[in-house]
Order: C-alpha cells, then structure tokens, then sequence
C-alpha cells in the first residue's frame, strides 16, 4: 500500500492494538511445510528430480553446416495479416477495458521499452504484450511474448517500485505449462474470454464495490 | 506516474468470511496460518507487517473491518501438495487484535484511507 496509507493507518490501528494471547501461542502447525524458496520467481528443483529430464551426453553442434543444409523461412504473407489484425484486437480490447473503467492505457513514446500496452492503477504499473496464436505458432509466440513481459517488467522497474507483466493471448494455451510457468514467474497469462475477469481478480482494474 | 514511488512494504490481506474466521482460527488452531501469496509475492519478506481486512461478504462491503495485525514469518514458497493451483503460500503470525475492529465507515471518513479503494470501497482481491 501507498506510505501515506501505511502511516495512517499506524496512527488510527495503534490505539486499537491488543495482542493476541491464546493457549497455543508457542504452537507450530504441523501442516505448515518447511518453505522451499522461490528465487527470481522461480522454484529451484532438487536435482534428483531433475535428473531423469536432463537428456544424455551434450550433443556437439554442427558450426560447419553445408549451404545446402541451411533452410530459408518464408512468411505467408495472409499468415502475416491474420497475426497483426488478431494482434491488433488484442490490444484494442485491452485498452477499451481499461478506458471503460477511467484509466488511460499508455503507448512507448521515447525512451521507453517497445511494450504493447502499460497503465497504472494504485501506484502500480501493468505493463501487457500481446500475442496471436495459431496452432504452428503457439509455442514460439508464447515463448517470445513471455520473454517480451519479462524484460519490459526488468526495463520499467529500474524506474517504478511495482511492475507487474501481463501476457495477453489470442486463446488459452493449449498446454497448462504454460500456466504454471507464468504464475512462476509471476507474470498473468489472459485471453480473450477471461480477460476482464482474470484482470479484475488481480485489481489491475481499479476499483469494484465489494 | 510519479506516485508509484512511494509504495511501502507494509500489506493488507483480506479474506471471505465464508471460507474462513480468524477469530475461530486463533481459538483453535493458533496464531501462525499460511496464506496464499499468488502476486506481488517477490516483493514479500519475513518481519513485514500484515494486516487482516475481513470482507463484508454476505453482510454486504459496509461491514467489512480491519480484524487484526500480523506479521510474515517466512517469504513465499511453493507447496504443490498442499493446492496445485494455487501453490504459492506465506506464513502469517497474528499478533495483535485491533479493538475495536476498524470498520469500513470510520476508514471511508478518514481524509487518507478514504480514498484508498481497497480499504474505502472494497475490492474483490486478497492482496493489497
């Protein structure tokens, strides 16, 4: 919360405070585990458990790969078109949820990071990309667009206290990994249908009479 | 954009009084519990204070109140087997009781909660 909120409600709770004293003060819950650290969002794995996944020996690269062997990528370009236009709703059903509730989504000007879409709500910063999906696609484009998130949140924090990344999807991830991944990384993965739900549960929205 | 500057580490948690009492928790089981700690849960450190907000819930949001103060005693970690889809948990120790309970009306009327919206109005969230 803001510090002037902080100490307000210090000075107003203060007087009220009586501690808590109950039989079981010395008690520790049995069912509370032991914390495993989450370091960088992320949870470090026990390599016992990893292990089995690792693979095999490490293959060496080919650095002298023959000119036959190189493929060359060519765009569709109406693969093309159906990404931006889908690209494009994404972002504008973003910013008309976020006018429609009085916050004003922002757009890179200058200096900033090359984001979609960012606003700020309580003296937190959102910041969004957003990402077509087809069914080639789906994986590469969420792995760029979380890499996009994360390094836009890393970008805008040196600046703001609270940066919180939100990946924005044409349809939900075929893959619950993806999921779990983002809620690792404490970033909030959304499409279309839950879009304005998912945002409102994490009060990226301002607020609702409750 | 200048105001995001003065966030301070001190948190709200607030929670539904049908899915839980905290004044029944501490009767029965004691003053440490662990709470889900989904977002902003980077940011959360042992010795920060916590205070407890109890949601209106079917009562309505004028009757919802600042109950208590606590304080984390661990920072975030994962716990899988306890709820897979929610894994994220932080340990609470209440300490005090805030009596009388902070109501909703007296922080509405207050020049500085009043308009901060988790605590005037209410939002639908756990962590503030």
């Amino acid at each position: 919360m803001p510090d002037e909120v902080a100490e307000r409600l210090a000075a107003i709770a203060r007087p009220r405070l009586r501690p808590i004293i109950t039989s079981a003060n010395n008690q520790v819950l049995q069912e509370i585990p032991i914390p495993t650290p989450v370091l960088n969002g992320q949870t470090p794995h026990l390599s016992h458990q990893a292990a089995p996944l690792l693979g095999q020996a490490y293959r060496h690269g080919n650095e002298q790969l023959a000119p036959t062997e190189y493929k060359e990528v060519f765009r569709d370009p109406e693969q093309q078109v159906r990404g931006n236009r889908a690209h494009a709703q994404l972002q504008n059903q973003l910013a008309h949820l976020l006018e429609n509730r009085g916050i004003a989504p922002k757009s890179p000007y200058g200096e900033s990071p090359n984001f979609d879409i960012a606003w700020q709500v309580d003296g937190i910063v959102y910041v969004a990309e957003m990402k077509s999906l087809t069914r080639d696609n789906e994986e590469m484009q969420l792995r760029l667009g979380l890499g996009q998130v994360l390094m836009y949140r890393h970008l805008l924090a040196q600046h703001y206290p609270i940066v919180r990344a939100i990946l924005v999807v044409e349809h939900e991830p075929t893959s619950r990994a993806w999921q779990n991944h983002c809620d690792e990384l404490d970033v909030l993965l959304v499409w279309p249908q839950v879009i304005e739900e998912t945002l409102q549960t994490h009060q990226t929205l301002g607020p609702l009479p409750y | 954009m200048n105001d995001a500057t003065n966030q301070s580490h001190i948190w709200i948690f607030q929670y539904h009084p049908d899915g839980y009492d905290l004044t029944d928790f501490v009767a029965h089981e004691g003053q440490q519990d662990h709470w889900p700690a989904k977002h902003q849960r980077s940011l959360m450190q042992p010795n920060q204070l916590v205070y407890i907000l109890r949601a209106g819930g079917r009562e309505g949001g004028s009757k919802a109140r600042l109950e208590a103060l606590g304080r984390f005693v661990s920072a975030a970690y994962a716990n899988y087997e306890f709820d897979a889809t929610e894994p994220f948990r932080i340990n609470i120790r209440y300490e005090s009781w805030i009596e009388p309970p902070l109501d909703r009306e007296t922080m509405r009327s207050d020049l500085v909660l009043g308009v901060y919206h988790p605590l005037s109005t209410g939002l639908q969230a756990t962590i503030f």
